[in-house]
């Protein structure tokens, strides 16, 4: 069992949203550079270190609904703001749930809007792990343009996926638009095949979203479910 | 693999059940007389007596049985299954209802677990029983399949029942037919293994409710497609939302989108109802593969014609125009004023003549040909029928035909059944159809290179 899952076993919860994105890392997933700050204090000196502006988001695992909990903050641009920014998220946490165990702050730097996709791993009663496809925003919201494979994965039944959604021709660039990277795409849906055959303790992967760019991609959000 | 065997094909039978008239026993014992089963049917039951000429045993002592068929009530069923076991049969199949299915999961364990000390196979319970042409066994209540080249498993009795009228209607056959009920220990999983050697099955179809075993389905339908074409009906579409998942993905995922997935990737061609079913099923007889999209229409009718276009390209099929080259060739043969593009519409000259030349000569650019004909004063359909007939054999691409319509082309429909070309009521059902197959096509042949 890997080490960051044992922990959050003995711990009985799921993944923090930077544990999640370490396991990613260690599948040369691409996530934007982060950090853990567990003190005001630590800001001083951070911008060194992440690129401002940067993305402000709760820790704990006791808050899931991190927006309803005022635990994120956007746009961040210098220290000085993301020490206020520190301190507005940790207070409106405690008045959401006093009881929530806050491990701290994981910053990020804003990273240039790509095109929204998503992708998910969820575990069927009678087909065990699924990985799903979509792009983000209002085309799986509403439309609900999503494919799926039964885990594991090949490079063919990864193209179906991505080339079968209606909304593929966004991808492939409409209006002279320049195309987007499928096949960054593709290896990140072959990788997360991996990723689950590895660690069958995992019961369900939420990576929403997912940023696409002409060349190479970014998961800016990762959750894991035990 | 014996046990599976003798499902099929038998040397002899007991039939366990009522023998009154109209009940199980009967119409089984009919069935089976009526078909004219080669082996030994032997009917059981206390009462004794006799029925359509054969003697009715009151008890089964030690009778030379490959096969017994019970419809006692369920309460007796364990013992006689203790006593079947302990002389040696091993195939069952247990047509009586009463277990799982309302909710009897004790006593359908019970069996279960008789069945594997005695290492026997069991079809059923709450099933319609199973038949195989090929040696006229029609163990069933249902109306008895005509010979055909598709085998048919269905999880739901009745509908199997259904669609073997149906069947009837359309003149369409099967070479085995499996009502599997509760799936207590015969699956799906072991049909399909089953059939996929069975040489008189060229197709197998399906219908689903649920599967048990996903994954194990899966893997053995990824093998057998590369042998022969799987179709399949799954019922429940909206059952979304049942089970208990926090994540986002979860609650997209609905069972009939795991269930399309899934399908698409074993390569098992779904299809929405009965009608597709047999459709595809048609097709697929005499066409299991179709080499590219490239379709040419050759009509005497614009009409048609257009809507078959319409729909080809719909499904993502391709109606290509002809080459120059192609051109040049079809000018020479054709009247001055025939259109030389696709559709090739051969107006008044369609004839039988004519339906065959430009079925050759386009032969070579394009990968299957549907022919429609509506019948004119003029013309005779069974000649055109004939004449496709006789140049199917002579090209190497698949010919569909959509002759229209009703009884005017009843028996050219039935000349084009002689030759093995497959009619349609109209160009969009066939267009469904070769859609499928070019997609069954392009997965095979994507397994092929994986593998």
């Amino acid at each position: 069992m890997h080490q960051i899952i044992e922990k959050a076993k003995k711990e009985k919860r799921s993944l923090l949203e930077t544990e999640a994105k370490e396991l990613l890392r260690e599948y040369e997933i691409p996530v934007p550079d982060f950090k853990l700050i567990k003190s005001e204090d630590e800001i001083i000196g951070l911008a060194k270190e992440i690129n401002f502006p940067i993305v402000m988001k709760i820790v704990s695992p006791d808050i899931i609904h991190k927006t309803d909990a005022g635990g994120v903050k956007i746009g961040i641009k210098t220290e000085k703001e993301a020490r206020i920014a520190y301190q507005e998220i940790i207070f409106e946490a405690k008045k959401y749930n006093k009881e929530a165990k806050i491990l701290g702050i994981i910053v990020y730097p804003m990273i240039p809007q790509g095109t929204e996709i998503i992708i998910g791993m969820m575990k069927d009663p009678h087909f065990g792990p699924v990985i799903m496809f979509g792009l983000g925003g209002i085309f799986v919201e509403i439309l609900k343009d999503i494919s799926f494979r039964i885990l594991p994965i090949e490079e063919r039944d990864a193209e179906e996926m991505i080339s079968e959604i209606k909304g593929y021709k966004i991808l492939k660039g409409i209006r002279g638009e320049e195309p987007k990277d499928i096949e960054a795409i593709k290896d990140l849906l072959l990788k997360i095949s991996q990723l689950t055959l590895d660690n069958p303790e995992i019961n369900e992967i939420d990576l929403n979203p997912i940023f696409v760019f002409n060349k190479g991609l970014q998961v800016v959000d990762a959750r894991m479910i035990l | 693999m014996k046990s599976m065997e003798n499902f099929f094909n038998p040397h002899s039978i007991a039939i366990f059940a009522s023998m009154k008239e109209g009940k199980t026993g009967y119409e089984i014992v009919k069935n089976m007389v009526d078909g004219g089963f080669k082996g030994e049917i032997y009917p059981i039951n206390r009462s004794g007596g006799e029925i359509f000429g054969r003697k009715i045993y009151p008890e089964f002592n030690n009778l030379d049985v490959s096969l017994a068929i019970i419809a006692i009530p369920g309460q007796f069923i364990s013992s006689l299954l203790e006593d079947l076991g302990s002389k040696g049969v091993k195939s069952i199949v247990i047509i009586s209802a009463g277990f799982s299915e309302v909710g009897n999961i004790k006593e359908e364990k019970e069996i279960k677990n008789i069945a594997k000390k005695h290492q026997m196979r069991i079809i059923g319970p709450n099933c319609a029983g199973i038949m195989n042409t090929g040696c006229n066994l029609f163990a069933s209540i249902e109306v008895r399949a005509l010979p055909g080249e598709t085998a048919f498993i269905t999880q739901s009795g009745a509908l199997g029942g259904a669609v073997l009228m149906m069947a009837e209607e359309l003149g369409f056959g099967f070479s085995k037919f499996v009502s599997y009920g509760n799936r207590c220990d015969v699956s799906e999983v072991d049909l399909i293994k089953y059939l996929e050697d069975d040489p008189q099955t060229k197709v197998i179809a399906l219908y689903i409710e649920g599967l048990e075993e996903g994954r194990r389905f899966l893997a053995q339908a990824k093998k057998t497609v590369l042998k022969k074409p799987i179709v399949a009906i799954k019922a429940g579409k909206s059952k979304a939302g049942m089970r208990a998942t926090s994540s986002h993905t979860g609650s997209l995922a609905g069972e009939d989108k795991i269930y399309d997935a899934a399908f698409k990737q074993a390569g098992i061609l779904r299809v929405e109802g009965v009608e597709e079913m047999f459709d595809l099923c048609r097709g697929l007889i005499h066409y299991p593969k179709i080499k590219g999209d490239k379709i040419g229409v050759i009509t005497n009718s614009g009409g048609p014609a257009v809507l078959t276009t319409d729909k080809l390209e719909e499904l993502g099929l391709e109606v290509p125009e002809p080459s120059e080259n192609l051109k040049n060739v079809l000018k020479k043969i054709l009247p001055p004023h025939v259109s030389l593009g696709n559709p090739f519409d051969l107006l008044a000259y369609g004839g039988a003549e004519y339906f065959a030349r430009v079925s050759k000569t386009i032969s070579s650019e394009y990968d299957a040909i549907i022919a429609i004909f509506v019948p004119t004063a003029s013309m005779d359909s069974v000649e055109i029928a004939t004449a496709l007939g006789k140049i199917k054999e002579e090209i190497k691409i698949p010919i569909f035909a959509n002759f229209m319509a009703g009884r005017l082309v009843k028996e050219a429909i039935r000349e084009l059944k002689k030759y093995g070309i497959p009619n349609y009521d109209t160009g969009e059902r066939c267009a469904r159809v070769i859609q499928k197959i070019a997609l069954r096509t392009s997965k095979i042949n994507n397994f092929n290179l994986c593998n």
